[in-house]
């Protein structure tokens, strides 16, 4: 079980899909290896084979599954490339490099909107509600794609370094390490509003649903 | 008999060929033969049957191609005589089908048909 | 297509028995199998109906009666005779509605919810529903003449792990290897994209006697991928009913209806219903009132479901991806998509109309009966099914909150882990509750197990760190394992099935079946031979009439009343062998006629050539 763990924390999702760590994976690809390694291991298409054989098929589709959906969603890959970059957002019990906190007029802002959301589920408008949660979309849209810009120099960055440190030597990278930690910055600063917005997203559909049900 | 059976014969068309010679080499039997017989019963009056069998019995018409064998009771021959056999795969199911001039009317479950 | 012949070998054994799908429906059940690469339903009810209704009546000498008979005995005892369980499966006590007119009677006290019924204890949602699988089992036994062990199950996918968890261990009961619990609509695409050969995006829309699904799915070829699901488990055509019936018993002025009133209401509730799919106006009469219901009627007392139906549909669209022009086709599924109304409610939303093209009442038992062949394992399969959870699963976090590890539309098998930390300076334990379900406050989820990780050694608040597991196989079932990781005390969870009956009582009752099963030999025996002096007569007579010339007089006679004989002792005779012995007699009578029947065709085949130049 600890093996198997150990593993599946080094394997980065993007290694068992085959490609290289980015923020713009060809989807239709990705989803063409999803069905094609899931044809190879799904404990469905080994039914005829033995005990052990069928448990390692399970957890390698399990995993496999995991792998899938958070390469597929934009904003779960985002959080995964952060993490990869060395910041992980979920990872409550290790303190992050900067101070993790979006600007003031931000959180008003979002403050502001949370308002006028429960004032309409109390009202029961469901048409504001719904002009909410446009808005909240729009919005996190605006934070993802900005997240994305600065991952995408993060990687370039990453790559950079390793290709001028092939072998972990003792040579200097030209490009200056301050730069990549500004930009993984960058980037967490903007997923940390993305979440702002999940979360508000996600009361504005429970509120929908208590309407209709 | 022989001469009739030279005229008319259950052809083995290459998908059945194919498939039969796996079969008997799967089973460790390359000198077995496919029994094929017409039966009373089954939804439209008469069907087909199939299975394994060591040697021909009794006046049993054999077909052959390359070591494959079909072995045919005279009786069930005059239904058979022209018939081809074939093997087929779709996406839900494989298995033989006999194409049979003789016969009128196929029946939905394929195992019978009328004269 | 016609079916293909498949190669028999004498020195084998004969080929194992088929694994069965079973479409377990609030209000009919179903079983069909593949043979020879096709599904089908089998007869599983009286007038060779493919249909059973899905009614358990338990009579007063302890007898249990399923089905179409059971149906009928509804009326004379409406209290002995359960219909629509499935509501009721994996509900707790707490959790009954006792609906206006419903007339189950709740067993007393404190235990599982239960029903009192005549003749012997109380019976659980679960029990009832293992009659209803035994009786199809049997059924399927005597259709095919071969004894079943395996079955794949179809569920709501709205069903939750409670509902789950119930479904699984009624087929255990029922003697049943529960391969897989298979999503309704699911087994509906599967059936339907097999046999279409379509590609692309569908929508499952899914209603039907007591639940409402809509399933997205993309079907490839070799895949079929569940995009999204949603639905409600408590939304179907026995909603509809209730709504007439309460609105005809208000139109009327009817306080307070007995048992036998609710009963023969929701009978001419349904019946209405079904009769304005196929008219535009019908006169109701019940006892002295009377009333004329136009389509307009129905469709403003069945309104307010729309509202629910149309969330359900949007959202799963939504959590899919998809905006309804990129859905190719609606496939409908369910007896309540024959109504106009829900037809209209489809095109609504998804700006076309839906289609059925393979019976919508059947689909679901077909699919189910495909997966079943599928993961018997003889053979590699054609087609992998990727499905997913209705429900985010997650735990109850301070405060009342919940924290979702799992979020809903997770393809299977799937798995999450999260870790938690004490709160308290020095606490030693943690309390862990499961929940499942979309809202905010752990109280509104439906909980699914609650238990206590001891032996947290003594440290500072937020140093401890316990790691909660939770891990979804391919049937959606839960199982949780939690570890502090400090000290690598781990805990395994048990899901405790909600539907209140433990391990031990369902050992037991798998057990006492067992003894039962002798009886349920010979009856099963007896009703094979029955079907099969039936075959043999019915085979008989249309011969004599379609070769009466090769009959004689004498001949004909002898046979009628040899035939009039085993007419006899199928009403009368209880004893499986005797009857056997009767066929064989008047096979062997019929022998002689056979031949000449055969040789009769042949001589038209070789057109005057006569067997004896042979």
């Amino acid at each position: 079980m600890d093996a198997v763990k150990a593993s599946a924390a080094s394997t980065s999702f993007f290694e068992l899909f085959h490609i290289e760590p980015s923020v713009d994976p060809e989807l239709p690809l990705l989803e063409a290896t999803y069905y094609e390694l899931s044809l190879k291991l799904h404990p469905d298409c080994n039914t005829g084979a033995d005990l052990k054989t069928r448990l390692h098929a399970l957890e390698q589709t399990t995993q496999l599954n995991e792998a899938y959906a958070t390469l597929l969603s934009p904003e779960r890959r985002a959080f995964y490339l952060l993490k990869i970059c060395g910041v992980d957002l979920d990872d409550k019990h290790s303190a992050l490099p900067f101070t993790a906190q979006p600007p003031p007029a931000f959180l008003s802002y979002v403050l502001e909107l949370r308002e006028e959301l429960h004032k309409a589920f109390s009202q029961r408008q469901a048409d504001t509600l719904q002009n909410l949660e446009r808005l909240a979309k729009e919005a996190l849209q605006k934070e993802l794609e900005e997240a994305c810009r600065h991952l995408r120099s993060c990687l370039l960055h990453r790559a950079e370094l390793s290709r001028l440190q092939p072998q972990g030597g003792e040579a200097k990278a030209s490009p200056s390490p301050a730069t990549g930690a500004k930009e993984l910055q960058q980037a967490a600063a903007h997923l940390l509003c993305v979440r702002y917005w999940q979360r508000f997203l996600k009361d504005a559909e429970l509120f929908q649903e208590e309407l209709f049900s | 008999m022989a001469e009739m059976a030279t005229e008319k014969t259950v052809h083995i068309t290459d998908s059945a060929f194919g498939r039969l010679q796996k079969l008997l080499a799967e089973r460790q039997t390359p000198s077995a033969g496919l029994k094929i017989s017409v039966r009373g019963g089954g939804c439209s009056g008469l069907s087909y049957g199939m299975e394994w069998a060591d040697a021909p019995e009794g006046d049993d018409l054999v077909f052959e191609r390359s070591g494959v064998r079909i072995f045919v009771d005279p009786k069930s021959y005059l239904y058979l005589a022209g018939s081809e056999l074939v093997y087929v795969e779709t996406l839900t199911a494989a298995g033989f089908r006999l194409n049979n001039p003789n016969a009128k009317a196929n029946c939905g479950c394929g195992k019978s048909f009328s004269c | 297509m016609s079916g293909l012949l498949q190669i028999r070998d004498p020195q084998k054994p004969l080929p194992p028995a088929p694994a069965i799908g079973v479409d377990l429906g609030t209000t009919h059940s179903l079983v069909a199998v593949v043979t020879q690469g096709k599904p089908s339903c089998l007869v599983v009810d009286e007038d060779n109906s493919q249909v059973l209704p899905s009614v358990v009546h338990y009579s007063a000498n302890g007898s249990v009666v399923v089905g179409k008979y059971a149906k009928q005995l509804a009326f004379q005892f409406p209290e002995d005779t359960l219909a629509s369980v499935k509501r009721f499966m994996g509900k707790s006590r707490s959790e009954f509605e006792a609906k206006r007119l419903a007339s189950y009677r709740l067993a007393p006290g404190e235990g599982p919810l239960a029903f009192q019924v005549s003749g012997g204890p109380a019976v659980t949602p679960l029990e009832v529903s293992a009659e209803i699988l035994r009786a199809l089992k049997q059924r399927a036994h005597a259709a095919l003449s071969s004894k079943i062990t395996q079955a794949v199950i179809s569920v709501p996918a709205y069903f939750d792990n409670a509902q789950r968890q119930a479904t699984q261990d009624a087929g255990r009961l029922a003697g049943l290897e529960v391969l897989r619990l298979i999503n309704e609509p699911t087994a509906a695409a599967l059936a339907y994209g097999l046999q279409s050969k379509k590609q692309g995006c569908f929508a499952v829309f899914d209603l039907g006697g007591g639940t409402f699904d809509i399933s997205i799915l993309k079907l490839t070829e070799g895949i079929f991928e569940v995009k999204a699901t949603a639905g409600d488990s408590a939304l179907g055509g026995d909603d509809f009913d209730l709504s007439i019936a309460c609105a005809l018993l208000e139109k009327w002025n009817i306080e307070n209806p007995t048992p036998l009133q609710r009963q023969a209401l929701l009978s001419a509730a349904r019946q209405l219903k079904e009769q304005l799919s196929q008219e535009t106006s019908v006169d109701i009469c019940f006892e002295e009132h009377s009333a004329t219901v136009v389509r307009d009627d129905l469709k403003q007392w069945i309104e307010p479901f729309f509202k629910r139906i149309n969330f359900a549909c949007k959202r799963a669209l939504k959590d899919a991806g998809l905006a309804e022009g990129e859905i190719q086709e609606v496939v409908l599924v369910g007896g309540s998509t024959r109504m106009p109304e829900v037809q209209h409610w489809v095109e609504k939303i998804f700006g076309k109309p839906g289609l059925w093209e393979v019976d919508p009442e059947k689909v679901v038992a077909l699919g189910a009966a495909i997966q079943a062949h599928l993961l018997c394992g003889t053979h590699d399969a054609e087609v992998l099914l990727l499905d997913v959870i209705p429900l985010s699963l997650g735990l109850e976090t301070m405060g009342g909150m919940t924290e979702k590890l799992l979020p809903r539309n997770s393809t299977i098998p799937a798995r999450a882990t999260q870790t938690f930390t004490t709160f308290k300076d020095g606490q030693s334990g943690m309390e862990i509750h499961v929940v499942q379900g979309e809202r905010e406050s752990a109280k509104d989820c439906r909980s699914l197990a609650k238990f206590h990780l001891k032996g947290i050694p003594p440290m500072a608040a937020g140093l401890a760190r316990v790691e909660v597991r939770f891990a979804v196989d391919a049937n959606g079932l839960l199982s949780v394992e939690a570890q502090e990781l400090g000290t690598g005390i781990q805990q395994e969870v048990a899901i405790q099935p909600s539907h209140g009956l433990s391990e031990e009582t369902i050992e037991r009752m798998i057990k006492a079946s067992i003894v039962h099963a002798q009886e349920d030999i010979f009856s099963r025996l007896l009703i094979e031979q029955q079907i099969e002096a039936r075959r043999v007569l019915a085979e008989l007579h249309k011969q004599m009439k379609a070769h009466a010339d090769l009959l004689s007089a004498e001949e004909a006679t002898s046979l009628w009343e040899a035939s009039k004989q085993l007419e006899a002792l199928l009403e009368t005779t209880q004893e499986a062998a005797k009857l056997r012995q009767a066929v064989l007699a008047l096979d062997n009578q019929a022998k002689g006629f056979v031949e000449r029947i055969m040789n009769h065709s042949i001589q038209s085949v070789l057109q005057g050539h006569s067997m004896t130049e042979f």
